[in-house]
């Protein structure tokens, strides 16, 4: 037994990956967590075609637009609607201003930024607001005090917390890698200086450094954010990869491409990264987790992105205000919750798929 | 030992030059400054005009470029001198003084129960491993952990000041008090302890869903190695084999949580002392971001890393004691 | 005539893993007398550990033992230690058989010391004060003869050589002045100058306190010193049994005779290169049809070899041998 495994820990080539991808598939939470992802990413990815109030696809004066796509970015969105003075509402405009148009619309007709006004939709009253906001088959997840519906804010709050996860972690990612391979590779000096900056940072209280940070980029944008929670997250990132660094670099086929003549910066990404990478994914995929919490947190606090982005963690800052209004704590509170837990849940398959000596045990 | 000691002191200090030159500078970067954020918000008609401003800002040593300021707060620091809060007029010393009560009250009761609660329930779930009760505990226990603190404090706060208003069940939905002061000090405990209830609640459940995980993935990995073999070969119970002889070892990386825990004591935690409003270091910290209180941020963020790097240095001390192969020297 | 003090009958061990039910000890019988040493050989994956560990109940998930009997027998009391009570079975570990393991360098905890680790084995299983069960530790290290017992009582496992640890542990192994002791593999982690002087102290504490030894090893050599009888274990089962004598004059299991030839043999210089054995011991998922040695057996014969399980035969008085033409190929 042992002597399979340490020729797989040795040198993870696809199989590995495949045989910790076999591994992984026989853990039925594991499994379901890594399907609840998929089902935010497809909700993500499709946010503007599931709720909203432009038009998926439309015929409009003989040509075909997408207008939902304005929802990712503005300039996505055909200038000619501004042009046409739609200001928003399609229903209404489509029809008058040309009658021979159609359209398909998103699957809820609901918009995350503004409340639906009174026949906007051809008989359907205006959204209800404050306490009349209860869940209902219009607003599936109620609406919050200005009459704005929760779903929608969900379904494209779903976009910003996956954006989150991913962009804050690849920048987290990357610097903590870098800094970690930097130390873990040439030791001596420059370890003692990464070391030393990543316990500096480690040192600062999270959260007060990114509330300086944000202060101190004033404007704060989702981007500007995302950059933030990334800047000060690797430095368990960069400890771990520290770690797996001084051990490889000591193993056989280190030295063995050393002998062939590989330079440093060649055996530090093409020798030594793929094999640090299993334990690295690891609390990368913890990692996403807690930025998603931690956007949650300052969105909760008020200081995330501003207005009219549509972030589950504001909509739980307006309840704060507005206790009475459950359905504005429920819908965004599990949707955090669920998010977090799925990713935790997948970083902790992906660690017991990789971890040699779990492995081992489980066998 | 001596050295060891003295060499960790040492480099300690550089680190904490390093932590607060660049939060410092950080402070200083942000815009505005204390007298301009104070006043602009609660009253625009109140704002300084030009000329009374550069004076307070002289008077507050403000005027200069912050490496100068960050000269200045460090050599009053050498002699134990934190300033005064320009927001509070108060001395940060004494701030401090009057905000760390209330926080370690919360912070102190969810450490202990904490761990009062976590060590059993580790050595619960790796004694029941596996079976039907330890995987529906460890579900709970994982789903508590990835729980947002500010999502349980909203749902507390729906459930117990909302929906069970007017019953016997009723908890505060903030604040320390509502009594004053001079009310009967016996009736005031009962109050505060009251209100503390919830913020402890938070405060406790995440910790204690992950220290528990912590235990118990650190005992299995212990059950794991030989000499638990040969403890159970002695004819050693599963008790004894799981609470002497596994326990023991697991207490190794205990005590460098514990260590890493001390920051957390005193710090206290932004986040619940803000939905609470908790008049604690933590809501202090915010605040004093907020309003640009310069050497207020810069005092809780002195005493922040200290306790950070006391706290890995009690962590690596008691790790040599609690483990016979590690010698500090 | 009296019962023996351990007998082992058709003891069944298996792995439930991914792969499938896994038999690493698949019926295997033995028998030791009081004060005699059996020694059990076999390569490794054979089932050796396991069935050591089987003995004293001591495999642990996903291994379980599925059948068969070990029966303990002292002052005309017998019980199988498979179906014992968790209580009466720790009475046996530590109390009437004591163990010893491979690796000295992991077996000890880390955070006790030595005395208090010998110590603790005697007070688990007699009614002694601290004090005593301190002394008696040191009586111990004495008896195996570490240097400056007095000092090393109160060191830790790290401070002491990987000899001086496997002293430790067959000082808590023998603490309890144990009917059996176990000893599996016990110097194959150690140098070989080392693992005479265990021997030794193994073979000399033997003779001095009458106990019996189930010793588990790959290695020939210590075979012959140290035992009595003799069991070759191959692939979960046991190919040949014997005593040591007539097993080294008269091997008769074509592995038997392949592990004998594959031992280096110093006194003749010019025997030409060493004899091996093709192949490896097959992991329990690949155990092959029929004799499972038969794809490493240079007597191998179709159909008979892979198709059918040979038994365990007396061939000769105390000789058994499981291979269908041990007395063709022996004639």
């Amino acid at each position: 037994m042992r002597v399979t495994e340490e020729t797989e820990a040795a040198k993870p080539s696809r199989g590995f990956w495949s045989d910790a991808w076999q591994r992984y598939r026989r853990r039925p939470i594991g499994m379901l967590a890594l399907c609840f992802v998929l089902f935010l990413t497809s909700v993500a990815l499709f946010a503007p075609a599931i709720a909203g109030t432009k038009p998926v696809v439309c015929s409009y004066k003989g040509n075909l637009y997408f207008p939902c796509l304005g929802y990712f970015n503005r300039s996505w969105e055909s200038p000619i609607f501004t042009k046409d003075k739609f200001r928003g509402t399609y229903p209404e405009n489509l029809k008058q201003k040309d009658p021979e148009s159609w359209a398909i619309w998103p699957l809820v007709f609901q918009d995350p930024y503004r409340r639906v006004r009174e026949n906007e939709w051809p008989g359907r009253r205006e959204n209800p607001s404050r306490d009349e906001g209860h869940p209902t088959r219009l607003n599936l997840f109620g609406t919050d005090q200005y009459g704005v519906d929760i779903f929608a804010k969900m379904v494209h709050g779903t976009t910003i917390a996956l954006l989150v996860g991913f962009v804050s972690m690849g920048l987290a990612g990357s610097i903590g890698v870098l800094v970690g391979a930097l130390g873990g590779y040439f030791g001596g000096w420059v370890d003692m200086i990464t070391s030393r900056l990543t316990e500096i940072v480690m040192c600062i209280p999270t959260l007060v450094l990114i509330l300086a940070l944000i202060a101190v980029v004033e404007k704060p944008t989702i981007w500007k954010t995302m950059a933030i929670i990334g800047a000060t997250g690797w430095t368990g990132i960069a400890r771990l990869t520290r770690a797996e660094f001084l051990r490889l670099r000591q193993t056989e086929f280190v030295m063995a491409a050393r002998a062939t003549g590989a330079g440093s910066l060649r055996i530090m990404f093409r020798h030594i990264l793929p094999n640090a990478l299993a334990p690295v994914l690891v609390p990368i995929t913890f990692g996403i987790a807690s930025a998603i919490l931690v956007e949650g947190s300052l969105s909760f606090l008020g200081f995330g992105p501003p207005p009219p982005t549509a972030s589950w963690g504001s909509v739980l800052n307006s309840a704060r205000s507005n206790l009475q209004l459950w359905w504005l704590v429920v819908f965004p509170g599990a949707g955090i919750f669920l998010t977090v837990l799925a990713y935790n849940l997948v970083g902790e398959g992906l660690q017991e798929a990789t971890d040699p000596r779990l492995r081992e045990a489980k066998k | 030992m001596i050295t060891y000691l003295l060499r960790r002191i040492l480099l300690g200090l550089v680190t904490l030059v390093v932590i607060t030159l660049m939060v410092y500078g950080l402070a200083r970067s942000m815009p505005g400054n204390p007298l301009t954020v104070q006043l602009g918000e609660s009253d625009p008609s109140r704002k300084l005009n030009p000329e009374d401003q550069q004076r307070m800002l002289e008077i507050y040593g403000l005027d200069k470029p912050w490496p100068v300021g960050y000269v200045q707060w460090i050599s009053k620091v050498i002699r134990g001198d934190l300033g005064r809060s320009i927001t509070r007029k108060q001395p940060v010393t004494q701030l401090i003084g009057e905000r760390i009560g209330p926080t370690v009250l919360i912070s102190g009761t969810a450490l202990f129960l904490t761990w009062f609660l976590a060590i059993p329930l580790g050595l619960y779930a790796s004694a029941r491993g596996g079976q039907i009760d330890e995987r529906f505990t460890g579900l709970v226990l994982y789903a508590l952990y990835s729980f947002p603190t500010f999502v349980a404090a909203l749902f507390l706060q729906i459930i117990f000041a909302v929906w069970l208003r007017d019953t016997r069940w009723e908890l505060p939905l903030f604040g320390m008090s509502d009594l004053s002061t001079d009310a009967p000090f016996f009736a005031r405990c009962i109050d505060v302890a009251w209100h503390a209830i919830l913020p402890i609640t938070c405060q406790t459940y995440v910790v204690l869903a992950y220290n528990s995980r912590f235990i118990k993935a650190n005992l299995e990995e212990v059950v794991r190695q030989d000499f638990i073999r040969t403890a159970r070969a002695k004819g050693a119970g599963p008790w004894r084999v799981l609470v002497h002889h596994a326990f023991r070892n697991t207490l190794i990386p205990l005590v460098t949580l514990l260590g890493l825990s001390l920051p957390a004591l005193v710090g206290g935690s932004v986040i619940i002392e803000q939905i609470f409003t908790w008049p604690g270091m933590g809501r202090l910290f915010f605040e004093s971001i907020r309003e640009r209180d310069y050497p207020t941020i810069m005092g809780l963020t002195l005493m922040f890393s200290v306790l950070t790097l006391a706290g890995q240095l009690l962590a690596d001390l008691l790790y040599s004691i609690v483990d016979p192969r590690v010698n500090v020297d | 005539m009296a019962a023996p003090l351990l007998e082992i009958k058709d003891l069944v061990t298996v792995f439930h893993t991914s792969k499938g039910r896994l038999p690493a000890v698949d019926g295997v019988s033995l028998t030791i007398e009081r004060g005699q040493t059996l020694g059990l050989v076999g390569e490794s994956g054979c089932g050796k550990s396991v069935t050591a560990m089987s003995t004293l109940r001591l495999v642990s998930s996903p291994g379980r033992i599925e059948s068969g009997s070990i029966t303990f027998t002292r002052d005309g009391e017998s019980i199988d230690l498979v179906t014992a009570a968790e209580k009466q079975l720790r009475k046996v570990r530590g109390g009437r058989i004591g163990m010893i393991f491979q690796e000295p360098m992991t077996s000890l905890n880390p955070v006790f010391t030595i005395g208090n680790q010998i110590a603790e084995v005697v007070q688990l299983h007699r009614k002694v004060s601290r004090s005593e069960a301190r002394s008696r530790a040191l009586e111990m290290l004495r008896l195996v003869r570490v240097a400056d017992p007095e000092q090393r009582l109160d060191a830790y496992p790290h401070q002491l050589s990987g000899g001086m640890r496997q002293r430790v542990m067959i000082a808590i192994a023998l603490a309890c002045e144990p009917d059996l002791i176990i000893a599996d593999e016990p110097t194959t982690a150690l140098d070989v100058t080392i693992q005479a002087q265990i021997l030794e102290l193994l073979d000399e504490l033997q003779s001095r306190l009458g106990t019996a030894i189930l010793l588990i090893t790959h290695d020939l050599g210590v075979v012959a010193e140290t035992c009595d009888d003799v069991a070759v274990m191959y692939a979960g089962r046991i190919v040949e049994q014997a005593s040591a004598v007539e097993l080294f004059s008269h091997p008769m299991h074509p592995y038997t005779k392949g592990l004998l030839q594959a031992r280096p043999n110093v006194d003749a210089r010019d025997s030409g290169p060493l004899a091996t054995i093709p192949g490896m011991v097959p992991p329990p998922q690949d155990f092959p049809s029929g004799c499972r040695f038969h794809p490493r057996c240079s007597h191998a014969r179709k159909p008979e070899c892979n198709e059918e399980s040979p038994s365990l035969r007396e061939i000769s008085s105390g000789h058994f041998v499981r291979c269908h033409f041990a007395e063709e190929i022996n004639s």
